[in-house]
């Protein structure tokens, strides 16, 4: 019996998996005037990019309750609201109505989200100059006081920054 | 309620809402549009259903995207012989069982964002029994059969981000890698071979939504046919089908719940008669329907990651009527695992 058995699958299989893998080193956001903005990780810095949605419901409690503590973190992590995929009207609307306490950035056609692998909200890139990290789904305050003391959050009590365009 | 965990290979976030009794009134509706299972017949093109469905569920793939599925399947048909083939005078009319299992996998891989492609590659176990008035004679082949390669494309949908509402077009080819021309214990037969030895091409959609406790399936595809190998050229098919999922953990608000997702689907097929050597193999060919219930486990993993996924489901024929001549089919099982990268 005949039987061709093509190599270019495996090929494809291996080309889709090291793009999957593919580290970027810094990611384009908007800010709400529809500037980009450059993130990466600076220094010693943990850069906390907090991906959710408006139309996401488990989203909006994981917001109240990062924004509630990250403020407890100073200069050790970073932490960044982005919205993904929403449009910077809706976006605006929301942050007014829940007076979201994070700073947010846009991601309107998810090209960041895409990137980083995302495939469920909110998800979590905890990003050092050295190591990259990702979680997915909402957490109680107690998981986010354990995580953010993880990264070091536990003293200082400096606002939460945004980076520079 | 993690919108990583609830639903699907974790694509979606609906919302929480407990919206069983209208799942139930769906599923009422569904069961009574296709009856109580009974006997049914077989085409010559046998299966139905949609095998993005099988393999992927309700998922559009995002950018980077590689997803591995392994599916077993099994079915049984008997069906009248091939014309010319010799019948005993006097006897009956001579019939064949063909029994097939198959062990399918799909690798898809999402290049760039809305486009998704996607192998079908099978590995074939045929049997096929001639009975002639009181002798039957057995023959067996395996092995690898026709690659379906396909390409799929988000043509619409309603945001860029896990969307959940989208319509897909998608294009298939399938080739003659199965091909032979092998006999076993002296018959060649072509409902024998692993492969049909024709290049087919094909056309179809898809249409998906997401609700906050449901996901919405509907597709069809029309495939072209050409003639294959052993003087065999199987008749043209359409396929549509429809598809409901109710992932547990949001329909009932229960986080226990959130891996299983109970579904039922209705397969419908139309497919041309086959000819032989020329002539119309009246056998075959003709339209079916299939009630398919699935269960659908995902088995989550720490920090949200995706986990890989179980599929197990039973397509029962529920209608024969208008099927072509002696055909008679029995319901068709299949069990599959799943990773997306």
């Amino acid at each position: 019996m005949r039987s061709e058995r093509a190599p270019w699958p495996a090929v494809l299989l291996l080309l889709g998996i090291a793009l999957h893998a593919a580290a970027e080193e810094e990611i384009r956001l908007f800010d709400a005037s529809g500037s980009e903005v450059i993130v990466r990780p600076e220094g010693d810095e943990t850069l906390l990019l907090h991906f959710w949605a408006t139309w996401c419901p488990s989203c909006v409690d994981d917001l109240a309750s990062l924004g509630e503590l990250a403020g407890r973190c100073g200069e050790r992590v970073r932490v960044l609201a982005v919205d993904a995929g929403d449009g910077a009207e809706v976006v605006d609307a929301f942050v007014r109505r829940h007076a979201v306490r994070l700073p947010v950035l846009r991601d309107p056609e998810g090209d960041a989200f895409r990137a980083l692998g995302g495939h469920a909200l909110p998800t979590n890139l905890y990003w050092t100059r050295e190591t990259r990290e990702r979680d997915a789904g909402p957490k109680s305050s107690e998981e986010w006081e354990a995580r953010l003391a993880a990264l070091g959050c536990s003293v200082g009590g400096g606002e939460p920054r945004v980076s520079s365009p | 309620m993690s919108c990583a965990v609830a639903a699907p290979r974790g694509d979606v976030c609906p919302g929480v809402g407990v919206r069983l009794d209208l799942a139930f009134r769906l599923i009422s509706i569904l069961l009574a549009l296709a009856g109580l299972p009974g006997p049914a017949s077989a085409c010559s093109v046998c299966l139905a259903g949609d095998p993005s469905y099988s393999s992927q569920g309700s998922t559009a793939q995002a950018q980077g995207d590689v997803a591995l599925y392994l599916e077993a399947r099994g079915w049984r048909k008997t069906s009248g012989q091939l014309p010319g083939e010799e019948e005993e005078e006097g006897g009956p009319p001579g019939k064949e069982r063909n029994e097939s299992q198959r062990l399918d996998l799909y690798a898809s891989w999402t290049p760039i964002d809305r486009l998704t492609l996607t192998l079908d590659l099978p590995w074939v176990f045929n049997t096929i029994t001639e009975v002639e008035g009181s002798t039957q004679q057995t023959s067996s082949l395996s092995g690898f059969g026709d690659l379906i390669a396909q390409v799929s494309g988000v043509l619409w949908r309603d945001r860029p981000v896990l969307p959940s509402t989208w319509v897909e077009a998608r294009a298939f080819v399938k080739l003659p890698t199965g091909a032979s021309r092998q006999s076993a214990g002296g018959v060649q037969d072509p409902h024998l071979q692993v492969g049909t030895g024709s290049t087919d091409w094909g056309l179809g959609g898809a249409v998906v939504h997401k609700t906050d406790w449901a996901l919405l399936y509907a597709s069809g595809s029309y495939r072209f046919n050409s003639k294959g190998s052993l003087h065999y050229e199987y008749g043209d098919v359409l396929l549509l089908n429809g598809a409901v999922g109710v992932p547990l953990g949001h329909a009932t608000g229960v986080p226990a719940l959130d891996a299983f997702t109970p579904g039922l689907e209705l397969n419908y097929r139309w497919s041309d008669f086959d000819q032989f050597r020329g002539a119309q193999y009246r056998d075959s060919g003709g339209t079916i329907l299939y009630v398919t219930p699935s269960l659908r486990i995902a088995i989550p993993l720490p920090g949200g990651r995706r986990g890989p996924w179980l599929r197990v489901a039973l397509q029962i024929p529920v209608s024969s009527r208008t099927l072509h001549g002696f055909q008679k089919e029995y319901p068709v099982w299949s069990v599959g695992i799943g990773h997306a990268f």
